[in-house]
């Protein structure tokens, strides 16, 4: 049945849509199309730097994400409410206030990052390894969530089948618990990919915008834009456009 | 021999067992919903712990709540068959039944699916299998890693009316062909009746009576098992082959000792009569038709009195009757079974 929307619903939600459009709109006003081509070749290696960085947050924030969904999905564990919040933390808090908060922890004088230079000589701060961190503290919660919600929707009792096959915990996660969660682990992945791709306020106060090394696209948009706005704009249009894909990629598997 | 006995309390409903299984004999848990058939079963399999007792198989001790003794599912080395199979949705039919096995085995599992008939369909995914096929699939899981103890939780109550013969002799022959621990549960009399060597009947998380399924045709102990296995049931005193009921009326029977009786009969045995029955049935009252069940050939006819009784008649003797009209019941002597309380 086609159902009707109400007028005045319609009207707000057509009003939310042009809000959330027209800004592209403007943008593509703005594009210097003729030098396109030039703006997105000299920015080179920020964008290779944001897709390693990116993709690197990803794999770090599923290895430990995944589990990490696993647990709050069917752990019965004294602290689970709490652990629920220090997962969410990273999305309601500002970026910059994570940037400072891994600047305190793991900087050269931060409590973790004074062991951690002692022991083997290695800085995090404006290091890509600590862009990636930076990066994965933000993807994190969005793995561990929809990744949560996938292994809740899953038949815990196939789990308990496995066990009575003579399977161990391990071989029922991997074998059992991860396939079937596997659409949602998708979504989670690309949801924290986007999320990693898009960071820039924790990567500038962490890891500070060091060309080629902590230098991403966000990062290069942003600075960009006080000199040359017309190229910021043809970078952007990247990040739509790979924002777009990601979307359309992932679509399938959590939206329905 | 295998001894169970547990106590648990699973969200507020407590679950006492004890009951003792062979290794020559097929068990039936049979109750109601809700009586702790599948509670039961995954406390057996592992999956859920008790407050108390223990579970020891040969001489293997798997629950001892005293010492802290819990072996986890995974090294029971149980064949668990839940209701509806409960297939690994993203795996093959053949790889469902080979996943236990400790190297991926195709070969033994394809041979496992043959026996159960289902070679053709060893590369089938369960989303593509009937309620009876993935049910089978199931049990070839268990059966193939060799348990000690095979556990079927309502084994037929995924599969559909018209399968369910086939299934059930599969079944059947299967669980006679492998010697071990073995117990089903079943809400189903009849099932029990051909699967099973012997019956634990539960009721509230208790058991209610243990027997083959004649002795609990019978000589019920409870109201409950007689209504389960579709038996008239009488309590009273018996003195001089008589037994009185609480009511005040009596019941004739051709053998019963002295003393607090129960008593069971047939409702093939029981007949009703438009007229009063002339001849030779000791057990003659007059009583009123409080309702009529029909079911495939025969009808079931609830007549209230002095003694309140079911008579089971064809479908045309059924003709005759009306629901609240009056009809004689007549019981032979020898057709009321009276034995001691």
């Amino acid at each position: 049945m086609k159902r009707l929307i109400p007028g005045r619903v319609g009207a707000l939600a057509s009003a939310g849509v042009l809000l959330l459009v027209v800004p592209f709109v403007g943008l593509l006003f703005r594009i210097p199309w003729t030098r396109i081509g030039n703006d997105v070749a000299d920015s080179g290696t920020a964008l290779r730097l944001s897709i390693v960085v990116s993709v690197l947050a990803t794999i770090v924030a599923l290895g430990v994400g995944v589990p990490l969904g696993w647990t709050l999905a069917r752990g019965t564990f004294r602290g689970k409410a709490l652990m629920r919040s220090a997962v969410l933390l990273p999305i309601v808090l500002p970026p910059v206030v994570a940037g400072s908060a891994l600047l305190a922890s793991l900087g050269r004088r931060g409590f973790l990052g004074s062991v951690i230079d002692d022991a083997v000589g290695i800085t995090l701060p404006f290091t890509t390894a600590g862009a990636v961190i930076a990066a994965a503290f933000v993807a994190l919660p969005f793995v561990a969530l929809v990744s949560e919600a996938g292994f809740r929707a899953s038949d815990e009792r196939l789990e308990e089948v496995a066990a009575t096959l003579g399977a161990g915990s391990w071989r029922r996660f991997r074998r059992v618990a991860l396939p079937q969660a596997a659409p949602a682990l998708i979504a989670g992945a690309a949801l924290g990919w986007a999320r990693a791709l898009g960071e820039f306020g924790a990567t500038i106060t962490f890891a500070g915008n060091l060309e080629g090394r902590t230098q991403t696209l966000p990062l290069a948009i942003f600075f960009e834009l006080q000199q040359d706005p017309e190229a910021a704009f043809s970078l952007s249009l990247i990040l739509v456009l790979v924002s777009l894909a990601v979307l359309a990629a992932a679509r399938h598997s959590w939206a329905r | 021999m295998l001894t169970c006995s547990v106590s648990a309390n699973r969200n507020g409903f407590q679950l006492e067992i004890d009951f003792q299984a062979r290794p020559d004999e097929v068990v039936a848990v049979v109750g109601p919903n809700g009586a702790g058939k599948t509670s039961l079963l995954r406390i057996l399999a592992g999956l859920d712990a008790v407050e108390t007792g223990i579970i020891r198989v040969d001489d293997e001790v798997w629950e001892d709540a005293t010492r802290g003794v819990h072996v986890g599912p995974e090294r029971r080395r149980v064949g668990y068959v839940p209701q509806a199979g409960l297939l690994f949705p993203h795996l093959s039919a053949v790889d469902n039944v080979s996943f236990g096995l400790p190297a991926p085995d195709r070969a033994r599992a394809t041979e496992w699916l043959e026996r159960l008939g289902l070679e053709s369909l060893a590369g089938s995914f369960p989303s593509e299998l009937s309620g009876g096929q993935a049910q089978l699939v199931a049990f070839a899981r268990a059966l193939v890693l060799r348990p000690v103890l095979l556990l079927l939780d309502e084994p037929l109550a995924s599969v559909d009316v018209g399968n369910r013969a086939s299934i059930r002799r599969i079944i059947r022959r299967e669980l006679q062909d492998n010697p071990g621990y073995r117990i089903l549960v079943t809400h189903d009399p009849l099932e029990a009746a051909s699967l099973a060597d012997r019956v634990v009947v539960l009721d509230g998380g208790r058991i209610a009576q243990v027997g083959s399924i004649d002795d609990l045709r019978t000589h019920p102990v409870s109201e409950y098992v007689a209504e389960l296995v579709g038996m008239n049931f009488y309590r009273g005193q018996a003195s001089d082959n008589t037994i009185s009921l609480a009511g005040g009326a009596t019941l004739v029977s051709a053998s019963v000792p002295d003393g607090p009786a129960l008593a069971t009969i047939h409702p093939r045995a029981v007949s009703l009569h438009i007229e009063r029955p002339s001849g030779s049935p000791r057990n003659v009252w007059l009583g009123t038709i409080a309702g009529i069940e029909p079911s495939l050939d025969q009808v079931r006819v609830h007549v209230t009195g002095p003694i309140d009784i079911v008579a089971e008649v064809t479908r045309a003797g059924a003709a005759a009757f009306s629901e609240g009209g009056e009809v004689w019941v007549a019981v032979k002597a020898s057709e009321v079974v009276g034995y001691p309380r």
